[in-house]
């Protein structure tokens, strides 16, 4: 509360803190008035309150504390004559009255008519004066009690005559409060001094363990002295998570590493990397000081008092001639925050800027300068900022909020498209950047060609990020695939001979370097900084870089390339956008994007099954492709293949729950898939709608029914969305565990079906989604054929008449058992209330029954004889 | 007695609008003065006290008769002024653009007719919040952080008969957890709701309609607290100590020969009011505690004592009630009062830091 407050907010609070304490003094309620003095002085420690609070002390005859705190305003204001005085009176109580005396004469030196102090002196002598004649006469216990009486007495009655009189110095200390102000904020200095002499060590070691502010100093020291052999480098620990890919693949040599764990921080920025080639100089021992005093004090709560130390900081760095920009960078980053917690955004702004010029790319300034923003609602600013912080640190849980919050405000502020009037999002990495600037959906079901911003904004997005892309991180992915037999021979290979190797790619990247930065300002800087480094170094380029060196002289003609082609789309010439695609393939193969649009030219020209070739090429190269998902299954829409369709789109959702467009699409084509099914099922079924309500109520009742197994519950559940009974796919789309699941159903069904008709049931019911006939068999066969009439009773539908007949035909059971093929038959038609089910099947079905029974015909069984079968086929057909 | 504070107007200005309430804008020599055109139109306008008048920075009209406002949920930094409007819609103004509320919410059915303000202008712990009480019969306490929905709602059953509800003030907000608001009805009902607990603490009925409840301080543990009725009196409840049956110990007071519209407390010292009365006076008050605080009943509970009033000043300003009164929150003795007959006025008490 008292945290955030500005100073004069808070020279506000601790006065009115302190006035309320003379309020409850003056209704002489002297342990609330100690109370709020006390707050006064945690706020603003200020003579006055420290005086007051002396008294307000005096008055409970907490003798001590009041001295103690006569000591403190004495310290600040020596020559402050009402806390000589009341440290006399304190000194009095506690019987001490040699001191009182000293302290008395004092008083009387520099107001020699100060009648308080005339009297208090009087008293305390003719106190000591008894208390010498007593001594002379009594003993020394009766001395102790006659000394405390008499001490009590005297204080006593001072105290009486004292109310008035103190009173009204309180209020006289209220008015010349405002002088002690600045020597309270000296004291407040010289405390801080004190801080900052206190043992370094120590306070940094406490400093990494807090969670504000690490200072990135430390932690960079830490690490050079941990990795003595690797080159000191300032990767915090993401940066290090980051190289440990690497470091798995290729543990070759740890030369390797260390270049390797450079480049990564010359292009990733997670925190500031060392720009310079020789480690960043260390900062002067005052910056430090300050520095640490700073981070203390913001620690604390002592938010302006840090941003003076850390202005002062910045002030005795840039004297430094060395190129502390890292420090600076820091220092500034530091300074915005305290900035920010007073309430100065403006400063804050500037200082996150300044961070940021010395720093591109570093999170904590963009996060302070993008809360900043939000607070002078400046979202639009403010969500790049956000989204720029994502980029580096997708993981970042106060950009997730902060990006959500203003793209709600800009939604409320711009109407739906608010994103076209987005200043662009300064880019970073490739991987990050997929998953965040994925623009909007392409139009879910009308195949025209949009000229919306959609594909404009898809294209451009992959565009800036061009350059990283063919950067560091996806080539080091694909190179450990693809350069496994190469390594390993490097690996047979002496260093030396490595060395040799590298040295000659140093000159190629050197080349290169001109390239690089025509594509983007600060990608050239980042490449620029590399390069110096590695040239200063000669450094081992890593294997990634050697990957960047080839690709990057088709990189312009791929690029070239990919603006014709989303030129044409725009354009709505799809075959030749096609080509041109085509040929960006040719150029670089793992371009994720390359293939999406491609397969965008495809779904447009309506063949789905390239469309979808490219789908699968890309979602391969980039998991998580939404733009994938949802173009591979319109595709699969048109080819029919719904429940592949419906599935693609159930992932989308999964990575992108809020995808309009998707959840339209997937009711689309949950719809067509269902007019399929029906379309399917009309064939065998008359009553085709009412089977897949019962489907439905099904589904239900096994929610119900399974409640003590809770799993099978969601197993069920899950299975409704992703599979249908009679899809032919279906099978597929059951996963291995919840078919496991629903044997072991079966199994404990069929272990109890003869006792229970009603576990039976709901076995069968449980199957409608699972399409396994062998499940329907098991569970069939779990019963005799003669009782399942009774098992069965009045459940029995034509649904699952036709069930019971396609399993055992399906299964080939008619070959192998037609004996029990014809008992179960037989005894379908002895089932309850058979005569009026028959009537509910539709011709269709009852063909499929007579072919199945004129099979049986075909099989050599004695069990039955001709005449039964056409009994039997009788009995359906009529 | 000579040394007796005086009470001196030091501008008078007559206006064209119903005055209802006003208020200064803390850390400044301005103040806001809250009102209702005769065409049913709110009139917000700022004005500034210089050489000896006043003069008028800004003026505003909108839809709806504003009737009371407050600072005090508003940083020292903003000084966001929240309004209740004739259509119980709650405002909160930036008065450097007055043209759109930074906050609002349709807070009450009907018209809000008291409104008060704690945890801004560094008064009182905790989180800021806004109490609206309304003639629907509901006080609803508001974060201006917290869009639409009230952060607590205190309002009588379906069962129960709605009363008006004319006044509410915060207190005892001397730590972040602790907070009291208080309402008056005007049935002369008076109910403390404890918001730690959500909790009704306290209530009592004083006969008459309560027209101002006011705590000595908004962020201390409660002290005492002033109600002013109709039928000229007013109550001070010393609410340091709460009896288990006999509540808080209080003691009335007539004044003013009329409704006491009003009580406001001196920013600078808590135990001298200012009481506005229906008839044009205004009365300055000061409260002496007792000997002892507390003492015992028969029983061995502890039970309050209350103090006794005595009136320092009276002045008689207008013919018709004063409605809107404020001390300065930086000036000691500064004030500013609105009355019926559509003047302003600028008042000075002197004398006030010698009591």
């Amino acid at each position: 509360m008292v945290t955030n407050m500005s100073d004069e907010e808070k020279s506000r609070k601790a006065e009115r803190e302190k006035d309320k304490g003379n309020e409850a003094f003056k209704a002489n309620d002297y342990l609330e008035a100690e109370v709020y003095y006390t707050r006064s002085i945690s706020i603003v420690p200020s003579a006055a309150a420290y005086n007051n609070r002396a008294l307000a002390k005096l008055r409970q005859e907490k003798w001590q504390d009041a001295v103690d705190d006569t000591n403190v305003v004495l310290k600040m204001e020596p020559g402050n004559l009402k806390a000589l005085l009341r440290r006399a009176m304190g000194r009095k109580g506690l019987g001490q009255r040699e001191e009182a005396i000293a302290d008395l004469t004092v008083v009387l030196e520099q107001e020699p008519h100060n009648p308080k102090a005339k009297a208090m002196l009087k008293e305390v002598q003719d106190q000591k004066a008894t208390e010498k004649a007593e001594e002379a006469k009594k003993s020394k216990e009766l001395l102790k009690n006659i000394q405390d009486t008499t001490s009590k007495e005297g204080s006593k009655g001072k105290g009486r005559r004292m109310v008035i009189e103190e009173v009204d110095g309180t209020m006289d200390v209220e008015g010349g409060d405002t002088e002690s102000e600045e020597e309270e904020k000296e004291a407040e200095d010289a405390q801080d001094e004190e801080k900052e002499d206190a043992s370094k060590p120590a306070e940094k070691l406490q400093e990494e363990k807090k969670v504000v502010e690490t200072p990135v100093e430390t932690s960079v020291e830490t690490i050079t002295k941990s990795e003595s052999t690797v080159e000191p480098t300032s990767a915090p620990k993401e940066a290090q998570k980051e190289t440990t890919k690497p470091e798995d693949t290729e543990k070759s040599s740890s030369t390797e590493e260390a270049a390797q764990e450079n480049v990564t921080n010359g292009q990733e920025n997670v925190a500031p990397p060392a720009p310079t080639p020789s480690p960043p100089p260390p900062l002067p021992d005052g910056v430090v000081r300050l520095k640490d005093a700073g981070n203390s004090l913001y620690q604390q709560g002592q938010y302006a008092a840090a941003v003076k130390k850390y202005t002062q900081a910045i002030t005795e760095l840039e004297k430094e001639e060395a190129d502390h920009s890292q420090g600076l960078s820091t220092l500034y980053s530091n300074r915005a925050a305290g900035k920010n917690k007073v309430g100065d955004v403006k400063g804050c702004l500037d200082d996150c800027d300044h961070a940021l010029e010395l720093q591109p790319h570093s999170w904590k300034p963009l996060l302070r300068r993008a809360t900043a923003y939000e607070h002078l609602e400046k979202f639009r600013q403010a969500y790049v900022d956000y989204k720029h912080v994502l980029n580096i640190d997708p993981s970042n849980i106060q950009a997730q909020q902060g990006s959500h919050r203003s793209a709600q405000m800009l939604k409320d502020l711009d109407g739906p498209n608010w994103r076209t009037k987005l200043p662009t999002i300064p880019t970073y990495s490739p991987q990050s950047a997929h998953r965040t600037v994925s623009p909007a959906i392409p139009p879910p079901t009308n195949q025209i060609p949009e000229p919306s911003k959609p594909v404009a904004n898809e294209i451009k997005a992959p565009e800036t990020k061009q350059p990283m892309v063919n950067g560091v991180k996806e080539p080091s992915a694909n190179e450990t695939k693809a350069s496994k037999p190469n390594r390993e021979k490097e690996n047979a290979e002496k260093s030396t001979s490595k060395k040799a190797e590298s040295s000659k790619k140093a000159h190629e990247t050197k080349k290169d370097k001109t390239e690089a930065k025509k594509e983007s300002k600060k990608e050239a800087k980042n490449e620029a900084k590399k390069e110096a480094k590695k040239e200063d170094k000669k450094k081992m380029p890593t294997k990634s870089e050697k990957k960047q060196t080839k690709s990057t002289s088709p990189r312009d003609t791929f690029l070239q390339f990919k603006e014709k082609g989303n030129t044409l789309v725009k354009k709505g010439h799809f075959g030749p956008a096609t080509q041109c695609y085509t040929k960006c393939i040719e150029l670089s193969p793992d371009q994720a994007v390359a293939y999406c649009n491609r397969a965008l030219c495809h779904l447009k020209m309506t063949r789905p099954n390239e469309a979808e070739a490219d789908c699968n090429k890309t979602l391969e190269l980039e998991e998580k492709n939404i733009k994938a998902y949802f173009r591979r299954a319109q595709a699969r829409k048109m080819l029919k293949r719904y429940s592949e369709a419906a599935k693609d789109l159930t992932e989308l959702l999964k990575l992108d729950p809020k995808n309009k467009a998707a959840k339209i699409e997937l009711d689309d084509v949950k719809e067509l898939w269902r007019q399929e099914l029906r379309s399917l099922q009309g064939g065998k079924d008359k009553d085709s709608g009412k089977a897949t309500k019962d489907a439905g109520k099904s589904r239900r009742r096994v929610v119900v029914e399974e409640g003590e197994d809770s799993d099978s519950e969601e197993e069920t559940t899950a299975e409704g969305i992703k599979g249908d009974p009679m899809e032919p796919e279906g099978p597929k789309a059951t996963s291995p565990s919840t078919k496991r699941k629903l044997k072991a159903k079966v199994e404990e069904a069929s272990r109890q079906a003869k006792s229970s008709p009603y576990l039976f049931m709901t076995a069968w019911s449980a199957l409608k989604n699972s399409d396994d006939n062998e499940l329907y068999l098991g569970l069939l066969k779990s019963i005799a054929p003669d009782e399942l009439p009774k098992v069965v009773s009045n459940k029995m539908d034509a649904d699952m008449i036709n069930k019971i007949v396609h399993v055992l035909k399906e299964e080939d059971v008619v070959n192998r058992e037609p004996a029990l093929v014809y008992q179960y038959v037989y005894y379908i038609t002895k089932a309850n209330r058979f005569n009026i089910l028959k009537t509910f099947l539709t011709a269709k079905d009852k063909n499929y029954i007579c072919s199945t029974l004129n099979c049986l015909l075909n099989q050599p069984c004695t069990e039955y004889t001709k005449e039964d079968i056409n009994a039997l086929k009788k009995a359906f057909v009529f | 007695m000579v040394d007796k504070p005086q009470i001196i107007a030091h501008v008078e200005k007559s206006l064209n609008f119903t005055l209802f309430d006003c208020k200064w804008i803390p850390c400044s020599a301005k103040f806001v003065v809250l009102g209702n055109h005769a065409r049913g139109t709110g009139a917000l306008q700022i004005y500034e006290v210089s050489k000896g008048e006043v003069k008028l920075l800004k003026e505003r009209e909108k839809t709806k008769a504003f009737k009371c406002g407050t600072f005090g949920a508003a940083s020292l930094q903003q000084r966001n002024l929240a309004t209740g409007d004739f259509d119980g819609k709650l405002s909160v103004w930036d008065l450097e653009n007055v043209d759109t509320p930074v906050y609002h919410a349709p807070a009450h059915k009907e018209i809000i007719n008291c409104i008060d303000g704690v945890g801004g202008l560094g008064i009182g712990e905790g989180a800021p919040e806004i109490v609206t009480g309304s003639r629907d019969g509901s006080v609803k306490v508001w974060d201006p952080r917290q869009k639409d929905l009230p952060v607590a709602t205190m309002e009588p059953s379906e069962s129960e008969a709605r009363r008006d509800c004319w006044t509410v003030a915060f207190g005892n907000a001397y730590s972040p957890t602790e907070r009291c608001v208080c309402a008056g009805y005007d049935n002369g009902d008076i109910k403390l709701f404890d918001l730690r607990n959500m909790a009704l603490r306290w209530e009592t009925n004083v006969k008459n309609g309560v027209c101002s409840v006011e705590f000595d301080r908004k962020d201390i543990d409660m002290n005492k607290m002033v109600a002013t009725t109709l039928e000229s009196k007013f109550h001070v409840f010393d609410m340091r100590t709460q009896h288990p049956t006999k509540g808080f110990a209080s003691l009335s007071e007539k004044a003013h020969k009329s409704t006491v519209w009003l009580a406001r407390h001196l920013p600078q010292n808590r135990d001298v009011f200012m009481t506005c009365g229906g008839s044009g006076t205004l009365n300055l008050w000061q409260y002496s505690y007792p000997d002892k605080r507390v003492q015992a009943d028969d029983k061995g509970v502890d039970m309050g004592v209350a103090g006794t009033v005595s009136l320092l000043q009276n002045v008689t300003l207008s013919t018709q009630p004063i409605a809107g009164f404020d001390w300065s929150p930086d000036k000691v003795g500064l004030c500013v009062c609105t009355a019926f007959d559509q003047c302003l006025r600028v008042l000075i008490v002197t004398k006030l830091n010698r009591l």
